[in-house]
Order: structure tokens, then C-alpha cells, then sequence
């Protein structure tokens, strides 16, 4: 009897150890944020110019090969547009008609308050795809931009 | 080229028209909003391109579902996997115009509230929408705001049986679109 009262006990342990991990994944998993750019390897770097050319040339390779990835990219400051908690900087090499239009959330739309318009600049960011520019969201200032601090 | 990335890039460089009749925004502000018992769900994105002819009030715009961030990942993962399949239906648009066009003028700073109808295309889903629309127009850019209610259902957007009591049915639209003259950003 006292056997099997042990095993109860043992078993009531581990379903209620099981319960509760159970639950704090989920509980963790349904919280979860969305990792922090500046920690997520690229997966390419490239040139604006070239990045545009790529969906210009071929959206569907382009868009199979970028999109969701963690993209760096150089290029010219074109245009930067603010608001109270996003900006946009438009990269392009200034002849192009497309740019690749970076989105910076509330996180970080302030890094690029010393950007200045004309400025050579590399933003991370992950790629969405092409409509008229190429479009990169949740974006921040890659590291190698010492000549921005 | 997509039928509506070609359309709008008809509307930009179209013949018919001078291109000071358009105006356009390549980081138009697009966000959602549902309440729900169980969670409120909202994303937003600034990047949704959109043109407008002054001349005859048609307005386009497009925007990329994978470009909505929300606040949980979770959250943007099913959005995109499960109710909005984003990569089978990676854009989503409108095709209308100005029903009341003569209401605004576009070379006197002012407020204007006009209404705007046309097709709505989500996951893949057309369905015609009218809502009212507000155009501010100040030293020759119009900033356009407007807000309405979609029934997920007829986009044939499905939430799981599990969570469907949970969930709002409809979600809140709305957009803040800050038109500037023709020309690279």
C-alpha cells in the first residue's frame, strides 16, 4: 500500500512538474517579441544599387532569395522622412527610380537622428519584398557606421 | 510585373494625365486593429505606396503583408502563415476614387472630407469598400486619413474553430497617407 502511494506521489510530481513547464512555454512563447535586429546575423550584404537591380531584373528569384532574411545594405542617404516614432530612409545611388525604403520602428528610429541626407550609411533590416522601392522593415544602424556616433 | 505595381506604375507615368496631377507616397502609414477576448491584435507598416490623381481622383495603393510588424512574434507569424498566407498572397491593394472629387481643392490649405470608394484586394479576396476619407491639404501635399471596418470572412479569412470565439471578426483599417508631388523621394 505505502508502495503505491510513493508511486502516486511520484507520478502526481512529475505530471505537475510537466503542467507547469507545459505552461511556461506557453505562456513564454505566446510573449515572445520579435528578435532585436542588431543581434541577428545578415544573411547577405550589399550594395542598393545592386539590391534594386535584383527585383527590377528578376522579382520572383529576388523575392525567393531575400525575402525574411536579415539583409544588410550600403548605400546613399536619398531621403530620410520622420515621424514622433518611425523613420524611413530611402537608399539609392540617386539615378536610380527605385530605392530600398528602410522602416525604423519606435526602437530605433532614433539612431538615425544625426543622419544626414546625402550621407553614405549601412541599415540591417529584414526584406518584405518589392513594390515600387525594395522594402526592408524593423531596420537599425549596422555596426560598421562609426562615422554616424 | 504585378497587375497592381503595373497599374500604379500606368498612374505614374501615364499619358493621359500631366504628372503634376499626381501625387504620391512610397511610406504611407497602414496599421489594424481588433479587439478580442483573448488578445487585441495590431500591426502597422510604413511602407505602402500610393498614388492619387488630383485630376480625376483615382487612387491606388499597395502594400506588402510581410511588411506589417506587431509586437509579438507569434502573433506575426500566424498572421502571415495562417490567416493571411502571405506567401501565396504577398500584397495587398486598393483601386478606387474620389466619388465627391469637386469637394476638395487642392490648391487652398484646408481640411476636406470627401468619400472614397473602390476594390479592396486581401488575400486575394476583392471586395468593394466605401469609407469616408479626410484630405488635408497644406502648401500643395495632401495628407490623406481613413479609417474602416473589414469582415475577415469576406476575405476568406479563416481563424482557427479553436480560438473563434476569442477573436474579432472584423478589424479596424486605417490609413494616414502623406502625398507629396511627383517626383523621388
Amino acid at each position: 500500500m505505502k508502495k503505491r502511494a510513493k508511486k502516486f506521489r511520484v507520478f502526481l510530481a512529475a505530471a505537475l512538474f510537466t503542467a507547469v513547464m507545459v505552461g511556461l512555454y506557453g505562456y513564454s512563447e505566446f510573449n515572445r517579441s520579435l528578435p532585436d535586429t542588431h543581434y541577428m546575423k545578415p544573411a547577405f550584404r550589399l550594395e542598393a544599387t545592386s539590391f534594386i537591380r535584383q527585383f527590377e531584373t528578376d522579382e520572383s528569384k529576388a523575392n525567393a532569395k531575400y525575402i525574411d532574411r536579415t539583409i544588410s545594405v550600403h548605400g546613399i542617404a536619398h531621403a530620410i522622412q520622420s515621424t514622433d516614432t518611425t523613420a524611413t530612409v530611402f537608399l539609392n545611388d540617386g539615378h536610380s527610380g527605385s530605392s530600398v525604403v528602410c522602416q525604423f520602428g519606435r526602437e530605433s528610429h532614433e539612431e538615425i537622428k544625426d543622419l544626414e541626407k546625402g550621407a553614405p550609411v549601412t541599415i540591417k533590416g529584414i526584406c518584405s519584398g518589392y513594390l515600387m522601392d525594395v522594402v526592408m522593415v524593423r531596420c537599425v544602424l549596422d555596426q560598421d557606421n562609426s562615422n554616424l556616433k | 510585373m504585378k497587375p497592381l505595381v503595373f497599374s500604379l506604375f500606368v498612374l505614374l507615368h501615364g499619358i493621359s494625365t500631366n504628372a503634376q496631377d499626381r501625387l504620391l507616397t512610397r511610406n504611407g502609414s497602414i496599421s489594424f486593429y481588433s479587439r478580442g477576448a483573448l488578445e487585441n491584435i495590431e500591426a502597422n507598416t510604413q511602407t505602402g505606396v500610393s498614388v492619387l490623381d488630383k485630376k480625376t481622383g483615382q487612387i491606388e495603393f499597395s502594400v506588402l503583408v510581410k511588411s506589417f510588424t506587431f509586437e509579438k512574434a507569434l502573433m506575426q507569424e500566424h498572421f502571415n502563415e495562417d490567416y493571411l498566407e502571405s506567401d501565396k498572397f504577398p500584397k495587398s491593394t486598393f483601386k478606387g476614387h474620389i466619388e465627391d472629387l469637386g469637394k476638395i481643392n487642392f490648391d487652398k490649405d484646408g481640411k476636406y472630407t470627401v468619400s472614397v470608394t473602390g476594390e479592396l484586394t486581401i488575400h486575394g479576396q476583392t471586395r468593394t469598400v466605401t469609407t469616408p476619407a479626410t484630405f488635408t491639404i497644406l502648401k500643395g501635399a495632401a495628407l490623406g486619413d481613413a479609417q474602416f471596418d473589414i469582415t475577415l470572412s469576406d476575405y476568406k479569412i479563416t481563424i482557427p474553430s479553436l480560438v473563434e470565439d476569442k477573436i474579432s471578426k472584423t478589424v479596424k483599417i486605417a490609413l494616414h497617407l502623406k502625398y507629396e508631388a511627383l517626383a523621388q523621394p
